[in-house]
């Protein structure tokens, strides 16, 4: 009878050791794998949801979606103001923009040519890239005549900047106007290189970038940068004479 | 001929009201704020601003508001403070201020920014200062430095964006977690062997 027992409790270490312990082992692991690739395909997942989902997903608990967008042969209310140079021009009533606030969806970047189609927020946190391309909020938004410095991922949104070439068009629709610019150079510098920007210009320019190489996994110290410069849209009013 | 003038002005009242207008562009009191945020502070000797791009962050959040007079003179007054003491601080930046300098900084910016209603606070292992505005939400998010007028500060800008920035980190205690786990596996193993 003892006999038994000890035989009994000896098959069930066994039965914890060789049985119990793997499958903790097993599900430890795949836990801790899925916590450290999540980042990198949050991404991917959100991007591929776009093509597979049938519903159009609620966001809504992620970000704030400000982006109405304004049709071709919409009218934005502008005012004539003289400029620096005493010439009249149309200026979009800053009573009919709303400013996008931190992490706000305001927007959509388009390059056609590029294959390259995204939401556009204000601010470069991570809800920002995994939904789209965000605009850094030391920058400034289209319209308001200064340096609009735009992040997005290279293996999601910015994947396709990797076909960028001068000459080529990039758009940027928002509930105020629609904007239209031209890639003039393309780089890859050091994302430590602050002469790649100059957030303190007095004059409209655009500059896109991602990490460099293009479909690399891991961290990369390089960027790749696109500069464009304006082609038309209407200026903000931004007050004052 | 009176319901007429009624409905009449009833029309215009609801398409008056009905026109949205946002509080966008940069007020006289806003532009007052923004000119001493630009200012310059002589520290050790050296005239140190606020980089163009934490001045961007300001007039981005003040397109978002309406400043009015009152309120701009007070932050301005809370920034000649802060000014006069980094002045005296004998440091040459920030970075160099003692604890309680930073301190007394801190509760400088929470001054101000108290003023549009607007709470501040710094995280010590990140050294980031966060300003969330009225409704919890971040306005303004970096790290505070100086720089010296006329140079550039240092490209705090660009993001990471290949791989989430923390994936490093997650995979090196990941790493440590999995040899943990399979130590204390064999261990237990092992014991159950030897007891067996």
């Amino acid at each position: 009878m003892s006999d038994k027992k000890v035989r009994h409790g000896h098959r069930s270490k066994n039965g914890k050791g060789f049985i119990i312990l793997p499958i903790i082992f097993c599900l430890v692991t795949y836990l801790v794998l899925y916590l450290a690739f999540v980042p990198s395909f949050s991404p991917i997942i959100s991007a591929m949801g776009m093509f597979f989902s049938d519903n159009e997903k609620d966001y809504s608990t992620e970000y704030d979606n400000i982006f109405v967008p304004v049709s071709e042969n919409a009218t934005v209310p502008t005012v004539t103001k003289k400029d620096s140079d005493g010439k009249e021009k149309s200026y979009v009533k800053k009573d009919s923009v709303q400013y996008p606030g931190y992490g706000n969806l305001f927007g959509e970047l388009i390059i056609s040519d590029c294959n390259v189609d995204a939401n556009l927020f204000f601010g470069d946190g991570d809800v920002a890239l995994r939904n789209g391309v965000g605009i850094y909020a030391g920058s400034f938004v289209p319209g308001y005549g200064g340096t609009i410095l735009v992040a997005g991922h290279n293996n999601t949104y910015f994947n396709g900047l990797k076909n960028a070439q001068v000459g080529q068009r990039v758009e940027i629709k928002t509930s105020y106007g629609n904007y239209v610019y031209e890639i003039t150079d393309t780089a890859v510098k050091s994302a430590n290189d602050s002469s790649a920007y100059d957030l303190s210009a007095d004059y409209e320019n655009l500059i896109m970038y991602t990490c460099y190489p293009f479909d690399e996994l891991g961290l990369t110290s390089k960027r790749f940068f696109v500069y464009a410069k304006l082609v038309s849209g209407t200026q903000i009013d931004k007050g004052g004479n | 001929m009176k319901k007429l003038s009624a409905m009449l002005v009833a029309l215009i009242l609801v398409a008056a009201t009905a026109f949205t207008a946002f509080a966008a562009g940069i007020n006289d009191s806003e532009q007052a704020v923004l000119d001493e945020l630009k200012t310059s502070v002589k520290m050790n000797g050296s005239e140190m601003v606020i980089p163009s791009e934490f001045v961007n962050q300001a007039e981005n959040y003040f397109n978002t508001i309406d400043m009015t007079a009152d309120e701009s003179s007070k932050i301005i007054a809370v920034l000649k403070k802060g000014e006069s003491f980094l002045e005296n601080s004998g440091a040459s930046n920030i970075a160099d201020l003692t604890f309680a300098q930073k301190q007394t900084l801190l509760a400088y910016g929470k001054e101000g920014v108290g003023v549009l209603g607007m709470t501040m606070s710094y995280d010590t292992s990140t050294k980031t200062l966060t300003i969330y505005d009225a409704n919890g939400k971040v306005a303004f998010s970096a790290v505070p430095t100086l720089s010296k007028v006329g140079q550039v500060k240092d490209g705090s800008a660009i993001k990471t964006t290949g791989v989430a920035a923390d994936f490093s980190g997650v995979a090196a205690v990941s790493a440590v977690a999995l040899i943990m786990v399979a130590g204390g596996a064999f261990y237990l193993v092992k014991t159950k062997k030897e007891r067996a």
